[in-house]
């Protein structure tokens, strides 16, 4: 029940987002066009979709274009998209968007916590709810996934560390 | 070692030098871990198993007596007595005096002979001694041509009489495991293995590989198939593995994740787990009519089903109340009910053979046996990353995967918690081990 509402709630963000995302939207603030180098003002990567300025985008963790970044995570046992992933998803999207017809895989992962069938099932939600954003924005839909389950961790240590890299969604295209 | 020539060969203080010596050299090996989890416990039988006579010469490879020792007391049911409390070595009963081993306190006396025949061929004889009673058990049990490497063999025979004799119950010692083996060829490239091995894990041999992830093998009822997932370019795929002819048949290869095949008690059908309609949903493979049957329809995980004891039931693990937990689908009436409340996530359960217990993986890493009965929980581990529990074919022990060390490491428990033993001949980057049913 959660999930399905958390869904489409995604969905409806996404949207929304998509939606004010169009790279010469007004923005409130007195934005210069010029794009990077100015690291405090304006929406800095307008060609990535995001109206987000490089601080905003620091804020989240995301230094440089955010269509740069090919790895989405997750918190344990979750699908949900959360903020920095919007945000490099809505890039991908905005891509996509305009590159029609280009083949995306999207390989999805878990950390070694839970069972490895178990994980299998949770790699392939996390790539298709990826999937779904993207498709939702983007509208286009040649995504393949896969899923490795714990099968193929980034980083072997029993660390929290190490499981918030290994449970991620990997786009590729 | 050449304990087999002291025996005979020298004065009898050579003779117990050479018996503690032996003792010394096989406790490396005898690795026991942890006695005594749960606390107040009963005693297992106190077992005196006295090293088999030899009547020649010969320097046998395997040790009967060590071998039926390290058997018995992994079941939690016997507590083996050290050799060297022994005052007396009978191998026939008319050397046996019931007060030497009143003594030192054992119940059951195991004692024989192993004579050469012919070149690598002997055979042995044993005898089991009721203590308190003063008699032997039973008739006195030949074992006739065997080779050198039979011996094991004839070693896991008599600890399954034993065990017979003494418990009432059948012994799983003639049964094999299974367990996915990961080796390291390059740098970064890994080779996978499927290994099969005797329950202790001695005569391990590969049986399948890959250079993808196979996880989840399960035996078939008959012991002549293993299903397994393998990780491809295009997904898992749930494939079962004829031992005879070593060919692998894909039975589910859908579009999405195709994992955790169960077979059912009868052999005739395969349970499953699969995403081809878009959710991991639990279906059944009927081997017969070769049509999957679609079990359950949530939008949630379902995965990991296990077959109830008689083919009746199906468990699986399922996130549909947000965190995994069990769930018990009834084939008699299509019921399907939550039965684990305990904790955040309990996953991968599978009934023991008589339907009393359920072992699974507690809070992502703590093994733990319910009683299908009343749901009380009995913790074998308490652990982080502990994790695919299987049932020995008579529900006594359960084998699961540990980590000691950094090192991955298969543990046998008793299914009492009272006796956990590492598995002797398995080392190496293991995992996911399945234990076989019953030899037919």
């Amino acid at each position: 029940m959660n999930r399905k509402l958390g869904l489409i709630l995604t969905i409806l963000v996404s949207l929304t987002l998509a939606a004010c995302s169009k790279p010469d939207e007004s923005t409130p603030e007195p934005a210069t066009k010029a794009p990077s180098t100015q690291p405090s003002s304006g929406p800095v990567y307008p060609y990535s979709g995001t109206s987000l300025t490089a601080d905003e985008l620091r804020a989240l963790g995301i230094y440089g274009d955010p269509r740069d970044e090919k790895v989405v995570y997750f918190e344990y046992n979750s699908t949900a998209i959360d903020r920095r992933s919007q945000v490099i998803l809505g890039a991908h999207a905005y891509y996509l968007k305009q590159n029609a017809g280009t083949r995306v895989s999207l390989e999805g992962h878990a950390d070694e916590r839970g069972t490895r069938d178990y994980n299998l099932a949770l790699g392939e939600r996390r790539a298709n709810v990826v999937s779904d954003y993207l498709n939702a924005n983007s509208a286009a839909s040649n995504n393949q996934t896969i899923s490795y389950g714990e099968e193929r961790p980034i980083d072997t240590a029993h660390t929290e560390s190490a499981w918030q890299k290994n449970r991620r969604v990997e786009i590729k295209y | 070692m050449n304990f087999q020539k002291t025996f005979f060969s020298t004065a009898r203080s050579a003779f117990y030098l050479g018996i503690s010596l032996f003792l010394c050299l096989s406790s490396a090996s005898w690795a026991q871990v942890e006695i005594n989890v749960g606390g107040a416990v009963e005693r297992g039988t106190p077992i005196a198993i006295v090293p088999f006579k030899v009547l020649d010469e010969t320097v046998l490879e395997h040790q009967i007596h060590t071998i039926v020792s390290n058997n018995l007391y992994a079941t939690g049911k016997f507590e083996p007595i050290p050799s060297e409390k022994f005052l007396t070595f009978p191998s026939r009963v008319e050397e046996v005096r019931a007060k030497d081993w009143r003594l030192i306190d054992a119940r059951v006396l195991v004692f024989g002979e192993i004579w050469t025949l012919a070149e690598d061929r002997y055979e042995v004889q044993f005898r089991m001694f009721d203590v308190a009673r003063d008699q032997q058990v039973g008739q006195t049990r030949r074992i006739p041509n065997l080779r050198q490497k039979d011996l094991r063999a004839a070693a896991h025979l008599i600890s399954d009489e034993v065990y017979k004799a003494f418990t009432g119950g059948t012994g799983a010692f003639q049964s094999r495991i299974a367990f996915v083996e990961r080796v390291r060829v390059e740098n970064q490239r890994y080779r996978y293995k499927l290994m099969v091995a005797d329950w202790d894990g001695y005569d391990a041999r590969e049986v399948y590989a890959s250079w993808n992830s196979i996880l989840s093998p399960d035996w078939s009822p008959d012991g002549k198939k293993l299903a397994f997932v393998n990780l491809s370019s295009k997904g898992p795929i749930v494939k079962s593995l004829d031992l005879a002819t070593g060919r692998a048949e894909n039975i589910a290869n859908f579009k999405g994740v195709n994992s955790a095949p169960s077979w059912s008690p009868d052999g005739s059908k395969l349970a499953y787990s699969s995403s081809k309609h878009g959710s991991p949903d639990v279906f059944i493979y009927d081997t017969v009519t070769r049509e999957h049957q679609r079990i359950t329809t949530h939008w949630g995980i379902d995965t990991e089903p296990s077959w109830g004891p008689r083919g009746e039931s199906l468990l699986f693990t399922s996130n549909r109340s947000r965190k995994p937990q069990i769930y018990r689908y009834s084939l008699l009436d299509q019921s399907m009910s939550r039965i684990t409340f305990e904790g955040d996530e309990n996953a991968n359960a599978s009934y023991d053979e008589t339907g009393t217990n359920i072992a699974m993986v507690h809070d992502g890493g703590s093994i733990v046996l319910m009683n299908a009965e009343t749901s009380e929980f009995m913790w074998l581990t308490r652990a982080k990353f502990d994790e695919s529990p299987s049932f020995s074919p008579n529900g006594d022990m359960v084998l699961y995967m540990t980590e000691q060390g950094f090192e991955p490491t298969m543990i046998v428990a008793s299914a009492d918690g009272r006796v956990r033993t590492k598995v002797e001949f398995i080392q190496g980057d293991v995992r996911e081990p399945a234990w076989s049913y019953l030899r037919r």
